[in-house]
């Protein structure tokens, strides 16, 4: 059975055991997401399995197109409840954040035909990025570099890399779709 | 499993295991999925992936799914014990009708006796009895005489107790019969029964008559 059959199955039935079987492959990534926000072993251990709880009730009353996306949305979700519910408060970089959100939603676009015009205004597009985002974006999309080398060449972080990449990727897809439209 | 497959990627990734190329991969890999790119900043705080702790919490979520079964299983009413139990109800029916349809006849009939005894005590609750200073004794004893009464009196007064004098002939019929009561059909109604009652032997009587009624 596949996800989706599994997820249908659930829906219909109620039976915990299909939802053990749906959620088991996500729990060591969802772990690792956990561990992102609250940086502590025993609470994302424990937040793995509310999570679960919670599942059980709300996968029987939402239809769910796609578990993974959604499963990462409410796991995220359930995570920053828990710290806004805790004194603790851990700050995390918004624009971080955003950005992967957005990543998410202009995945399932794209697998359009690109035409010669498309990549001419590519170039141009590439052409008026930040120095520094530019340089990221051509390392890590046409020389096919990984991060730690590009930090190393750039001599900087490699955090400070991935942002400069996801950046750089939005700026250049709003370029570009701007000329598209503009034509 | 490609879950952990793609646990290994993250290990690997973390601690520089890895070819640059592959590296750039799962980078890339990241890029279009937020889930797998928070999954490894996370793995990244942590420094590294523990297996132990990740194979505790599947341990965790497998005793939370047995727990349920177990749950469902105590509380699952499958065709088999709807079954048994639609037959043992049936069975207790069909016995306590037997019973009742056996019980019922009976208690029927011993209402029936029990009017008939109700009857008897009715009509026996006439007492007569002798009163000293007399000889005469009823041919047949005191109870068939006192039964006689009972049978055939039509005494509604409120006088319960009823005293009589009398004599008895030759043929031991009762005669000259004097009732010691003020009400007319009263003595009457005594009198009458005298003469209809049975004979006597002796030759004078004084008895008294009780009506219980």
């Amino acid at each position: 059975m596949n996800e989706k059959e599994l997820l249908h199955d659930y829906r219909r039935t109620g039976d915990v055991e299909t939802l053990g079987k749906l959620y088991s492959p996500y729990m060591s990534l969802l772990y690792g997401v956990c561990y992102k926000y609250l940086q502590d072993q025993e609470a994302s251990q424990d937040a793995v399995m509310q999570i679960f709880e919670q599942l059980i009730e709300k996968l029987r009353i939402h239809e769910v197109d796609s578990f993974k996306s959604w499963l990462y949305v409410y796991a995220r979700n359930y995570c920053l409840m828990e710290l806004r519910k805790g004194k603790a408060r851990t700050f995390v970089d918004i624009e971080n954040h955003l950005l992967e959100s957005e990543q998410k939603l202009g995945a399932t676009v794209g697998d359009e035909r690109w035409t010669d015009q498309d990549f001419d205004s590519m170039q141009s597009c590439l052409a008026t990025l930040q120095e520094k985002q530019g340089l990221c974006v051509r390392m890590f999309y046409i020389e096919q570099k990984c991060y730690k080398d590009i930090a190393e060449e750039l001599k900087i972080d490699l955090n400070q890399v991935k942002s400069h990449i996801q950046n750089g990727k939005r700026n250049l897809k709003i370029c570009m779709e701007s000329r598209k439209n503009g034509k | 499993m490609e879950n952990n497959y793609q646990l290994s990627r993250i290990h690997n990734y973390i601690h520089g295991l890895m070819s640059k190329e592959d590296m750039h991969a799962l980078e890339r890999e990241a890029l279009d999925d937020p889930f797998l790119q928070d999954a490894i900043d996370g793995y990244r705080l942590q420094n590294g992936v523990d297996a132990k702790s990740l194979s505790l919490l599947q341990q965790r979520l497998e005793r939370r799914l047995q727990a349920n079964a177990q749950r469902k299983n105590s509380y699952f009413f499958g065709w088999q014990r709807l079954a048994i139990g639609l037959v043992a109800a049936v069975m207790f029916i069909t016995v306590c009708t037997l019973v009742l349809m056996r019980y019922l006849p009976k208690r029927g009939a011993n209402t029936v006796t029990e009017v008939e005894l109700m009857d008897d005590k009715l009509h026996s609750t006439v007492v007569v009895r002798p009163l000293s200073g007399a000889d005469a004794v009823p041919n047949g004893g005191w109870e068939a005489f006192s039964e006689f009464v009972a049978d055939n009196h039509n005494v509604d007064s409120k006088e319960k107790r009823v005293a009589v004098f009398f004599k008895v002939d030759a043929a031991g019929k009762a005669y000259d019969i004097r009732p010691q009561v003020s009400d007319a059909a009263m003595q009457e109604n005594v009198v009458d029964l005298l003469r209809r009652g049975p004979e006597w032997k002796g030759k004078e009587g004084y008895i008294e008559i009780v009506f219980s009624d």
